[in-house]
């Protein structure tokens, strides 16, 4: 029961028993209503046969300052891990104690009235979240503020968009100073203002407390937690550095979609990977220099040429083969190809073989290193989305250039007339 | 061990709580989130008359329209008048004790049903949300009680003295009532037929407990009337306010006593299911 130094929490062979069938739930309740009835201790029998343990003996502990990061494929458990960190429902096994206050950011919008206003919303979800009147009063200023909605806090919330209504629901939620602070997915919310807003206040208070995060995206995994457990059927499969959780959480994905290879770097840029194995196979590309040599490497004033081939298993209605670029170390895309935007189409031959060729980027890109992906869409369906090799642009024989790319431009010289003096 | 709170979340019951301690506990729980309690009753009120034209007379509306079709039949002559009570004054009483009461046998259990999802993504207690709902039942009784007093005044002048004892009668039948929707509100989680079954009891109820005719005249069904609750707390009531005297002493103390017990028992039984219940829905 005590708990020692800095700790703030401490998760103690934690389980919880699920159902798929809402009988069998109605069946447990009732058990745990007539112990209760009768004053008995509540015991878990035998488990029904479509229940299962959403989380599995899990244990960890957590000082003030260190963050943990929680990995795992939908259905892992880590929602419901969370949730019980916050209190929202007990564990069937084990116990949680914690040391101080708690703040969730877990269904963020939970609570709020479409029919009432961003103000009294800001003033509903804040009792929700367990707030006082006269905390919500001290804090709604800076609350209103940080929402940047102005005016438009007088409006009913079923007249926000759904941008305003998550700046809403953040910036409430957001304003507290807990010893243990559990987020779920969401870091920060709205346009990249503020986005960088919210992840400002966000790394204020991982630092002032104890921080949970569950994610899909390794590269905040990566950025904001000192370690990381992977839970897979409820169970902690792994437990170190985050990076080391990442690369195990990877090897044990399915091989239809793949995160990105150095999750903490700029690979992340490149976005989602995915490789439909069912609806495309053999795939192979390559870089060719105007010789017709395989490379990777080109001069600054030379074509270069992507080979693309592939096979479909499929039928396909709206095929387009797309290549973003991105020069290496800039978050920003420089540019994509598309076979769509040149109003190009492709043809699969007979065995649903396709073989493209692109030629780009003489004396446009500046020399230096290039990323690219591979995407091959059908329609809104994602075929193949992955990165490829990298190329660079030489600097040798090249001028002198400004930027990232030179766009296609001529200089000319006017005279001055001497008799108009025009 | 850390100077701040030490929450701990356990699969263990609090089994050492008494029924006294219980009932403190949830007096607590209420005293703590009495605000968001307050934001909620707010929420649901407005809620009820926004978009409409008339807006916040329909709050002050439609718990009367009840009575006004009671009144109009007994206008109309269809219920006869009783001990020289006006049969309006007895008909209008016994809908607005009517809703009252059963109001607070059956809003724990539909409240209970509808908000334990609610419930587990909020901070508040379920029993936070059941006094939302009794907020507005009491929101919804002083009105009607308003239209009561009114047409009593009208067809019967002034109540009795003795009607000064009647919130005391109000906070018996409360207890007796309360406990038992708490407890059924709880199994009801487990039996969903429960709300349905004590919802169609409520129908029947309605008749058999001499609310709009004096059932004691009925020949079949007037030995049974003191074992009926509904008929106790509401016939002592009327005739508090009418003559003074308790029509049913003996049977009101029984459930008076009993309803504290039960009171008392339900208390516990819903504090000690609660924390256990939530993330079932």
């Amino acid at each position: 029961m005590f708990m020692h130094g800095d700790t703030v929490l401490e998760v103690d062979g934690v389980s919880k028993l699920y159902s798929r069938s809402p009988l069998e739930s109605q069946n447990r309740i009732a058990e745990i209503v007539n112990a209760a009835f009768w004053g008995r201790d509540f015991l878990f029998g035998e488990m029904q046969k479509r229940e299962f343990w959403a989380l599995d003996g899990v244990n960890f502990t957590l000082k003030r300052g260190e963050a943990i990061g929680v990995i795992g494929l939908n259905g892992a458990g880590k929602t419901t891990l969370l949730r019980m960190l916050v209190g929202q429902f007990p564990p069937d096994r084990g116990e949680i104690r914690i040391a101080g206050k708690t703040a969730g950011m877990i269904d963020l919008t939970a609570g709020f009235n479409a029919r009432m206003s961003g103000r009294e919303n800001i003033y509903l979800r804040s009792a929700t979240l367990g707030r006082t009147k006269e905390q919500v009063e001290s804090m709604y200023d800076e609350i209103a503020e940080f929402t940047e909605l102005g005016e438009a806090l007088a409006a009913p919330l079923s007249t926000y968009s759904a941008g305003m209504r998550m700046r809403l629901a953040f910036a409430t939620t957001i304003f507290v100073d807990p010893a243990l602070l559990v987020i779920d997915e969401v870091l920060a919310v709205g346009d990249f203002q503020f986005r960088q807003k919210c992840l400002e206040r966000v790394r204020a208070l991982r630092e002032r407390c104890a921080f949970v995060f569950a994610s899909h995206s390794m590269t905040d995994i990566a950025r904001f937690c000192n370690e990381a457990i992977v839970l897979d059927k409820g169970r902690v499969d792994f437990k170190g550095e985050p990076e080391a959780a990442i690369r195990h959480y990877q090897s044990k994905r399915p091989r239809t979609y793949l995160e990105p290879a150095h999750p903490e770097g700029t690979a992340d840029k490149l976005g989602d990977r995915f490789n439909d194995e069912a609806d495309l196979t053999d795939l192979r590309y390559a870089y060719v220099a105007s010789s017709g040599v395989e490379t990777s490497a080109f001069h600054w004033n030379e074509p270069i040429r992507l080979k693309v081939e592939f096979r479909l298993h499929r039928p396909v209605s709206r095929l387009n083969i797309g290549v973003p670029l991105w020069r290496d170390g800039e978050e920003t895309m420089l540019c994509a190809l598309s076979t769509e935007q040149n109003e190009f189409s492709i043809a699969p031959d007979e065995d649903g073989k396709c073989a493209v060729e692109v030629e780009f980027g003489r004396g446009v890109l500046a020399p230096g290193a290039y990323q690219a992906v591979l995407a091959i869409v059908d329609g809104p369906k994602f075929l193949y989305r992955q990165p490829i090799k990298d190329f660079t642009v030489e600097r040798e024989r090249a001028p002198r250039t400004w930027g990232q790319f030179v766009i296609p431009h001529a200089w000319s010289e006017q005279k001055r007339n001497p008799r108009t003096n025009q | 061990m850390m100077s701040e709170e030490l929450t701990v979340y356990s699969a263990r019951v609090e089994k050492k709580i008494g029924f006294v301690g219980a009932l403190t506990a949830l007096a607590e729980q209420f005293r703590i989130h009495r605000w968001h309690i307050g934001q909620l009753f707010i929420r649901d009120f407005s809620n009820s008359y926004q978009l409409t034209r008339f807006g916040v007379i329909w709050n002050y509306l439609l718990p009367v329209v009840p009575i006004t079709v009671w009144v109009l039949l007994s206008g109309l002559r269809m219920f006869p008048s009783f001990n020289g009570v006006s049969s309006v004054v007895w008909v209008t009483m016994g809908v607005t004790l009517w809703f009252l009461f059963s109001g607070f046998l059956m809003l724990p259990i539909t409240t209970v049903e509808a908000k334990i999802r609610e419930g587990s993504k909020s901070d508040l207690p379920l029993i936070g949300f059941v006094i939302v709902g009794y907020a507005q039942l009491f929101f919804d009784t002083m009105v009607r009680l308003i239209a009561t007093a009114g047409v009593f005044a009208f067809f019967q002048g002034v109540p009795d003295p003795a009607a000064i004892a009647v919130p005391l009668v109000v906070v018996a039948a409360f207890l007796f009532f309360a406990g038992i929707g708490l407890i059924l509100a709880v199994f009801n989680l487990a039996y969903r037929d429960i709300a349905k079954v004590v919802a169609m009891v409520l129908q029947y109820g309605m008749l058999l407990s001499g609310i709009v005719f004096p059932i004691t005249e009925v020949p079949v069904l007037s030995d049974f009337v003191a074992w009926n609750p509904f008929f106790v707390f509401v016939d002592s009531i009327r005739t508090l306010c009418v003559a003074g005297t308790l029509s049913h002493p003996a049977a009101l103390a029984g459930f008076s006593a009993s309803g504290l017990l039960i009171f008392l028992f339900a208390c516990r039984f819903f504090y000690l299911s609660e924390n256990r219940l939530k993330g079932f829905s």
